[in-house]
């Protein structure tokens, strides 16, 4: 009996550490990518403005900003080619206008984000395919909080409208919040988080259509 | 090993864990900032039907990042008030907001506000006070006999930003004067009572790192 119950002991912490190793492992599946019409292996220079403002919010609090953009500089990318997964890689998005109970807020984002899609897409140059923006880390800070965000975003890429939709709602722990100094006790490690906001997709060299 | 050895052993095991025991768990040291603000405002005597000048001053705020509670100091500069006694006898007099305690508080977060609670205390201190023109003695130490405790706070569904302020009010009660000599009856005549005033606003934080 002691064995069977050291076993399922054993079992519940294997469990408890599943539970707070965070967001699943990155998926996507992989796609014919062309810019401006051509699939040869490569990387395309983007760049994006946010249409309207994004929300982000964790179940005690909501959050916002006016704006949003990624900057020319560092370069963010689409990769053309065959069997790509990492659509796009997005280095840098600069937040602006973010604000929370309590005022302004500093947003920064680390690392490089991945675009990855999910969904159906055909060869034509209109779909709205679904996936998701993963490898997020973003760091918010104030006077008085500061906390991480990490995780992937669910959302859709519009082929024809060039609008990158990111609609991570509902608090399904995809992004979760970690690192939390202060927040007057109102931001928790591990609580959930949500993340709202549309960017229109600046492709120099052509529309990116994912087959 | 011997019996004493062992009992020895034992002795000292039961010791060290006793002391173990004593050893007490860290706590979790308080993470204050300072955030400091300019504040002015005013004070509305009921019973007198007069204004009191709040300030300009600097409201210190030493906050408690992990849970919102706060403590800070208020120093009110020193004012004057005037207001006409029985309706038509008028008096001036200086008046002074003597600190007596911490400011104590509290931020609490919402869904999308900042709102804020906290208690100031003072000892409310006449002097040069004047009737009709006249000078009359009451002395240096004409004030409350307990510090009056004025609960400021946003008001309902107004947010505070720790940056930018906003605006405190409250409502508050004076209680009855001592030491002011032979205008002691007439302060506490004139004076305490219930449903002043007070609305602050609080401006240009900084946060001293």
């Amino acid at each position: 009996m002691k064995i069977k119950n050291a076993a399922i002991a054993t079992a519940g912490l294997a469990l408890a550490g599943v539970a707070v190793a965070g967001p699943a492992l990155a998926t996507g599946s992989s796609y014919t990518v062309a810019v401006g019409g051509s699939s040869a292996a490569g990387t395309h220079n983007i760049t994006a403005t946010s249409s309207g403002p994004l929300g982000f919010a964790v179940p005690t609090l909501t959050m916002g900003c006016t704006s949003a953009a990624v900057p020319a500089s560092p370069v963010s990318t689409v990769a053309s080619g065959t069997a790509i997964t990492d659509i796009a890689s997005i280095n840098k998005i600069n937040f602006t206008g973010c604000t929370g109970p309590g005022g302004a807020l500093t947003v920064t984002t680390v690392g490089s984000w991945k675009l990855h899609a999910t969904g159906a897409a055909t060869s034509a140059a209109t779909d709205v395919i679904a996936g998701h923006v993963d490898s997020i880390t973003a760091n918010v800070a104030n006077a008085v909080c500061k906390f991480t965000v990490t995780g992937k975003a669910n959302g859709t890429y519009n082929e024809g409208t060039k609008v990158l939709n990111v609609s991570e709602t509902g608090f399904t722990g995809n992004l979760k919040v970690s690192n939390v100094v202060g927040c007057l006790g109102q931001v928790q490690n591990g609580q959930s988080a949500n993340f709202t906001g549309s960017f229109n997709v600046v492709s120099p060299d052509g529309l990116i259509n994912a087959s | 090993m011997t019996t004493t050895s062992r009992w020895r052993g034992r002795a000292a095991a039961a010791a060290a864990a006793s002391a173990l025991a004593l050893v007490p768990v860290a706590a979790h040291a308080a993470t204050i900032v300072t955030i400091s603000y300019d504040a002015s405002g005013t004070s509305h005597i009921a019973k007198t039907n007069s204004d009191v000048a709040l300030g300009p001053t600097t409201l210190t705020t030493n906050l408690d990042i992990d849970t919102g509670d706060f403590t800070g100091s208020l120093p009110l500069p020193g004012t004057s008030t005037e207001f006409k006694a029985a309706g038509f006898l008028p008096v001036k007099a200086d008046v002074d907001f003597v600190e007596a305690a911490p400011l104590v508080g509290r931020i609490n977060l919402t869904q999308t506000q900042a709102q804020v609670a906290s208690t100031a205390t003072y000892y409310v201190k006449l002097s040069n006070i004047k009737i009709v023109g006249f000078p009359t003695f009451t002395g240096s130490s004409c004030r409350t006999k307990v510090p009056v405790s004025i609960p400021v706070g946003t008001k309902p569904n107004e947010g505070f930003d720790l940056i930018n302020g906003g605006e405190l009010v409250g409502t508050y009660s004076i209680g009855q004067f001592e030491n002011c000599g032979a205008n002691t009856w007439l302060i506490n005549a004139l004076v305490p009572g219930g449903g002043n005033t007070v609305d602050i606003q609080v401006s240009n934080g900084i946060v001293h790192e």
